[in-house]
C-alpha cells in the first residue's frame, strides 16, 4: 500500500471534487464490460436456451419451428414463470417459501368456491383470492419470522396445512361452476395469440426488478439474505423485511393459482404442488444469470423460457410424458451446482 | 523448581522458523521443555505463540531447516498424526466440546468409544473410562449432564481429561492455550490443581497465558517470545511481574510514537459543560459485571483488557450485537434501557467491528453497497435509490478514507483486510455518528492502513465525534488514545491518561488478578446475565 500522500487529510464530510480519472477510464472499460455481460458465466442460460432451440429445430424442424410452438411455450409456461417469480423475493431475503405450490392450489379452490357459492363478480372473486394469498403469507411469516422456525421446515409444514384446507374446501372435487365465461378471460384473453398471463409475468418481472435494484427496500432484502447479522446491526428490521417478502410470495402464488384456474376453466384441488420444483429450478438457475449469484427476476424468466423450450421440445420430439420432469430436476441440480461452484471460486479469490 | 538441569529434555526446538508470505511469524526459535515441568509461554499478541503451538500440533509446516525433537525422535513437519503418536496433546482456548453431549460422550468422541458387536457403544464401559480419566486428574464431574450446563472449570477439566487419555500411547506434553480465559477468578485455583497433578505424573505442560500472576504461581520456567524470536527461558523464581513485562516488551518500550496532539492536550472529558457523547452504566453481560464509562465529544478513549476481562464484548454490547443488561445515554440525552441495535443506531452510536468478524460487512456486496448500507436513506427519494448520488458518495468516501484505487464497483471480499476495515469505518462515518465504538479495528490490518485509520479517527474526534476504541493490541491504544480504561474481571481496574499511557503500564494494569476486587467474590450462576451472543433478532 502506498501511503505517501501526506497532504491528504480526510475530512468529516467527504470531499466533493469530481473524479475525472474514472470518466476517462470508462470508454476503454466499455468493451470489456460488454464482454463480461455476454460471457458464458454471466448468461449461460441464454446460450443453453439457444442451443436447445437449435437442437429441436434440427431434430423436428416442421413441428418445432412454428409460431404455434412459440406461443404454446409462452402461454403454458407463463404460470410457471409467475410461480417462479413469487419465490425470488423471499429467496433474496434468505427465506425459502416451499408453500407456494399449496398456495397455488388453495387459490384455485378459493376462487372456484367463491364462484360456485356466491354471486360475486369475477373481479371481486380474484381480489378476494389474492387476499387469501396474503393471509397465507401472514401465516408463513408467523411461523418463520415470529416463531423463528427454519423457513425450509416451517413452510413445508404450512404447505401441508394449506393443502389440507384446500382439500377440505373442495370436498376433493373439481369445481367448475362459473369458472368458464368471463372469469376465464382473466387468463385466456389474448393479444396476437399471446395470453394475458404472459403479460402478468412481464409486469411482475419489471416490478420485482425495480424493487430489488432501485429501491432502499430491495437493497435491504439482499443484505438480509446475505448477512442478517450485519443488516440488524445497521438498524434494519430483518423480521420486517422477511415478513414483507413472504406476504409478497403468498399474493403472487395466489395470482398464479387464479390464472391457472381461469386458463383451464376449472379448479382442481390437486393442482399446484407440481409447480414447486420448476419454480425453484428457475429461481436458482436465474440467480446464476446476469447478477453474480443474486436472485433476480430477469434470470428467472430466462430460466423459465429455457425450461419451457426444453420440456415442450421433448414432448414434440416424442419423448414420454415423464421426460420434462426429469429435465427440470436435472436443471435444478445443475443450477444449484453452478451457484455452489461459483461461490467456491469467489471464496478462493479472497 | 530451580534445579533446571536435573530432568531430561523432552522437547527440543532448534532453528524453528515460519514465514507467511512476507511476514516472519517465527524467527529461528530454539527452546527446550523438560520432562514434568510446567513451562509457561508468554508474549504479546502476534509474538508467535500460537504459530509455535500450531507447528507442534502439526497444523502448520515450519520453514525448511527447522528441527523439532520429541524425546530424541524427530517430529516430522506438518503431520498431526505424528504429533499425536509422539505423545503431544493440545487443549485449545475454545476447548472443542459439544455442549449438548455429556462428559462421557465428549470424551468418547475423541478417545474412541468402546464398542461391542455391531458397533454398539458399551455405555457402562464408556462411563467408567470417562470417570477414570476425570478421577485421574482429581476432578469429580457428573458424567451424564450435558457439558453446556456444567461450570466453566468443569468443562476445562473434561477437555484436559480427554487430552490426557493415554490408551493409545504415553502422553508426554500437554499444551494448554489460554486455559483460564473463560474462567471466573474463583475457579482458576481449581484448574491449577489439575495442571499440577498432570505435571506430577511426569507429563510436561506448555502453558500459554497472558495472565502473569497465574504464571508466577504455577509455572516452573517461563519462555518469552517477542516479534517471533525467542528471548530466553527463565526460572520463575528469578522473575517478578515487572521483569516479565520487561522481557515481553523488550528494552525500547518507552519510545512509543504517539499521534500528534493527544498527549499534549488536556483531556476534554473533564469539562462538565459538554454533554458526553456516550455514557453507560451498569453494563452486564457474559464477562462484564457492571461497567460504567463515559466518552466526551472529541475524545478517543481506549479499552484494554485480556480475553475474559469483558473487553472483547464491550463494543458488541454498546452496538447492540451482544445481549446485555445496563443502560446507555446517547449524545442526544436519551437513555436507552433495552439495548437493541436499532435503538442504539438511531441515537448516533456506530459500531465498527473487526474486518474478520462475520457481521462486520456483507461480503457478497460490492464496496459501494457496503459503504451506503447504513445511510442508504440519504441517497433515496421516496424509497428509490438515486444511483448517481450513491455512486458519487461512495467514491468520495473511498477517497476520504484513502482506499486505492477508489473503485466503488469492486467486490468487497476482494479488498485487503486494511481496505475492508476502512470501508467499514466509512460506512459508519457516513451516518454522522456522535460516537463511534470500534472493536479490534487493526487485526489483520497492515501497518500503513493502521496509521491511516487512527489518523482518520483523530480527525473525526477533532471534528467533535467521541471514539471508544476496544483493542487487544496495546500498541494501538498507546498510539491512538487520550485515556485508556483497563478492564479485568468484567470491571474497570485502572484508568491511565495522556502521557502515562505506555504498553508496560497497560500490561501491568490489565494482568491484575481481579480476585482482590470488591464484589467479584461469590460468582453465583443465578445473577449471571444472558450469555448468548445473539447477533440477529
Amino acid at each position: 500500500m502506498t501511503t505517501t500522500d501526506g497532504g491528504h487529510r480526510p475530512a468529516a464530510q467527504p470531499p466533493t471534487e469530481p473524479t475525472t480519472r474514472n470518466a476517462a477510464a470508462s470508454t476503454s472499460a466499455g468493451t470489456s464490460k460488454w464482454l463480461a455481460i455476454l460471457s458464458v458465466r454471466n448468461i449461460a442460460a441464454i446460450y443453453v436456451w439457444l442451443l436447445l432451440i437449435l437442437i429441436f429445430a434440427i431434430w423436428k424442424p416442421d413441428l418445432f419451428l412454428t409460431d404455434i410452438t412459440a406461443r404454446r411455450i409462452l402461454n403454458e409456461y407463463a404460470i410457471t414463470g409467475i410461480a417462479a417469480l413469487s419465490v425470488v423475493l423471499p429467496l433474496a431475503a434468505g427465506v425459502f417459501d416451499l408453500s407456494i405450490g399449496s398456495t397455488i392450489g388453495l387459490a384455485g379452490i378459493v376462487a372456484g368456491w367463491l364462484l360456485g357459492n356466491t354471486g360475486l363478480s369475477p373481479a371481486v372473486v380474484i381480489l378476494l383470492t389474492l387476499c387469501a394469498g396474503l393471509l397465507v403469507g401472514l401465516l408463513n411469516s408467523l411461523v418463520v419470522v415470529k416463531m423463528g422456525i427454519d423457513s425450509f421446515i416451517g413452510t413445508l409444514a404450512t404447505g401441508a396445512i394449506i393443502s389440507a384446507i384446500t382439500l377440505g374446501i373442495s370436498g376433493d372435487r373439481i369445481l367448475t361452476e362459473r369458472t368458464s365465461g368471463s372469469f376465464a378471460t382473466f387468463a385466456t384473453a389474448d393479444l396476437f395469440g399471446i395470453q394475458l398471463p404472459v403479460f402478468y409475468l412481464l409486469a411482475l418481472m419489471l416490478i420485482i426488478g425495480f424493487v430489488l435494484e432501485q429501491t432502499v427496500f430491495g437493497r435491504r432484502v439482499y443484505a438480509t439474505g446475505y448477512n442478517p447479522d450485519t443488516t440488524t446491526l445497521v438498524g434494519v428490521s430483518v423480521a420486517r423485511v422477511r415478513t414483507t417478502t413472504l406476504m409478497f410470495s403468498g399474493v403472487v402464488a395466489a395470482l398464479a393459482g387464479v390464472a391457472l384456474t381461469a386458463r383451464i376453466e376449472s379448479a382442481d384441488p390437486s393442482n399446484g404442488p407440481s409447480y414447486l420444483i420448476p419454480a425453484f429450478s428457475a429461481a436458482f438457475l436465474g440467480a446464476t444469470q446476469f447478477r453474480r449469484g443474486r436472485f433476480n427476476p430477469w434470470g428467472t424468466v430466462v430460466a423459465v423460457l429455457m425450461l419451457g423450450t426444453g420440456s415442450i421440445g421433448l414432448l414434440l420430439a416424442g419423448a414420454p410424458q415423464w421426460a420434462p420432469q426429469v429435465f427440470q430436476g436435472v436443471v435444478l441440480i445443475a443450477a444449484v451446482g453452478l451457484t455452489v461452484v461459483q461461490g467456491r471460486r469467489q471464496e478462493k479469490k479472497t | 523448581m530451580t534445579d533446571r538441569d536435573a530432568p531430561e529434555v523432552l522437547i527440543d526446538l532448534r532453528g524453528v522458523s515460519k514465514t507467511f508470505g512476507e511476514q516472519r511469524a517465527l524467527d529461528d526459535v530454539g527452546l527446550q521443555i523438560r520432562r514434568g515441568e510446567v513451562h509457561a509461554l508468554v508474549g504479546e499478541n502476534g509474538s508467535g505463540k500460537s504459530t509455535l503451538i500450531k507447528i507442534l500440533a502439526g497444523y502448520y509446516t515450519p520453514d525448511p531447516g527447522s528441527e523439532i525433537r520429541v524425546g530424541g525422535q524427530v517430529l516430522p513437519p506438518g503431520a498431526a498424526a505424528e504429533s499425536q503418536r509422539l505423545g503431544l496433546r493440545f487443549v485449545h482456548q475454545s476447548l472443542g466440546l459439544i455442549g449438548e453431549f455429556s462428559a462421557a460422550d465428549n470424551i468418547g468422541m475423541v478417545a474412541g468409544y468402546s464398542t461391542g458387536p455391531l458397533g454398539r457403544v458399551r455405555r457402562s464401559e464408556q462411563r467408567r473410562r470417562a470417570g477414570d480419566l476425570l478421577a485421574r486428574i482429581g476432578v469429580d464431574v457428573d458424567l451424564d449432564t450435558p457439558v453446556g450446563q456444567l461450570r466453566p472449570v468443569e468443562r476445562s477439566a473434561i477437555a484436559i481429561a480427554r487430552a490426557v487419555d493415554d490408551r493409545d500411547g504415553e502422553i508426554r506434553l500437554l499444551v494448554l492455550d489460554e486455559p483460564t480465559a473463560a474462567l471466573p477468578p474463583t475457579e482458576v485455583e481449581a484448574l491449577f490443581r489439575v495442571v499440577r497433578d498432570v505435571a506430577s505424573r511426569g507429563v510436561s505442560v506448555l502453558y500459554v497465558s497472558h495472565r502473569l500472576e497465574e504464571i508466577l504461581s504455577l509455572a516452573d520456567v517461563v519462555s518469552v517470545l517477542r516479534d517471533g524470536q525467542w528471548k530466553g527461558t527463565f526460572p520463575t523464581g528469578e522473575l517478578s511481574r515487572e521483569s516479565i513485562i520487561e522481557h515481553i516488551l523488550g528494552g525500547a518500550l518507552a519510545a512509543q510514537e504517539r499521534l500528534p496532539g493527544n498527549a499534549s492536550r488536556p483531556p476534554t472529558g473533564q469539562s462538565d459543560a459538554v454533554r458526553p457523547a456516550l455514557q453507560a452504566r451498569g453494563l452486564t453481560a457474559r464477562y462484564l459485571t457492571g461497567l460504567d464509562l463515559e466518552v466526551a465529544p472529541g475524545e478517543i478513549v481506549g479499552v484494554a483488557g485480556l480475553d475474559g476481562s469483558g473487553r472483547e464484548e464491550l463494543a458488541g454490547v454498546l452496538g447492540g450485537a451482544v445481549a446485555a443488561g445496563g443502560e446507555i445515554t446517547a449524545a442526544d440525552g436519551r437513555t436507552l434501557r433495552r439495548l437493541t441495535a436499532r435503538k442504539i443506531r438511531q441515537h448516533g452510536i456506530a459500531l465498527v467491528l473487526a474486518n474478520w468478524h462475520p457481521a462486520s460487512a456483507v461480503r457478497e456486496f460490492d464496496v459501494r453497497e457496503n459503504i451506503t448500507l447504513a445511510s442508504l436513506q440519504d441517497f433515496a427519494s421516496s424509497g428509490v435509490v438515486r444511483r448517481g448520488r450513491e455512486q458519487q458518495a461512495a467514491r468520495d468516501w473511498l477517497a476520504a478514507v484513502d482506499v486505492r484505487p477508489p473503485d466503488p464497483g469492486k467486490r468487497y471480499s476482494l479488498l485487503s483486510g486494511g481496505n475492508q476495515q476502512k470501508v467499514i469505518v466509512a460506512r459508519w462515518l457516513a451516518t454522522r455518528p456522535s460516537v463511534m465504538v470500534l472493536d479490534d479495528p487493526t487485526s489483520g490490518v497492515d501497518v500503513g492502513a493502521r496509521a491511516q485509520i487512527y489518523r482518520l479517527l483523530r480527525d473525526q474526534a477533532d471534528a467533535g465525534m467521541g471514539v471508544l476504541l476496544c483493542s487487544s493490541d496495546l500498541e494501538d491504544l498507546v498510539v491512538a488514545c487520550d485515556r485508556v480504561l483497563c478492564l479485568a474481571g468484567g470491571r474497570q481496574v485502572a484508568e491511565i491518561t495522556g502521557s502515562e499511557i505506555s504498553e508496560s503500564a497497560l500490561l501491568t494494569a490489565i494482568s491484575t488478578i481481579p480476585d482482590e476486587l470488591p464484589g467479584s467474590d461469590g460468582l453465583t450462576t443465578s445473577d449471571e446475565p444472558k450469555t448468548d451472543r445473539s447477533g440477529a433478532a
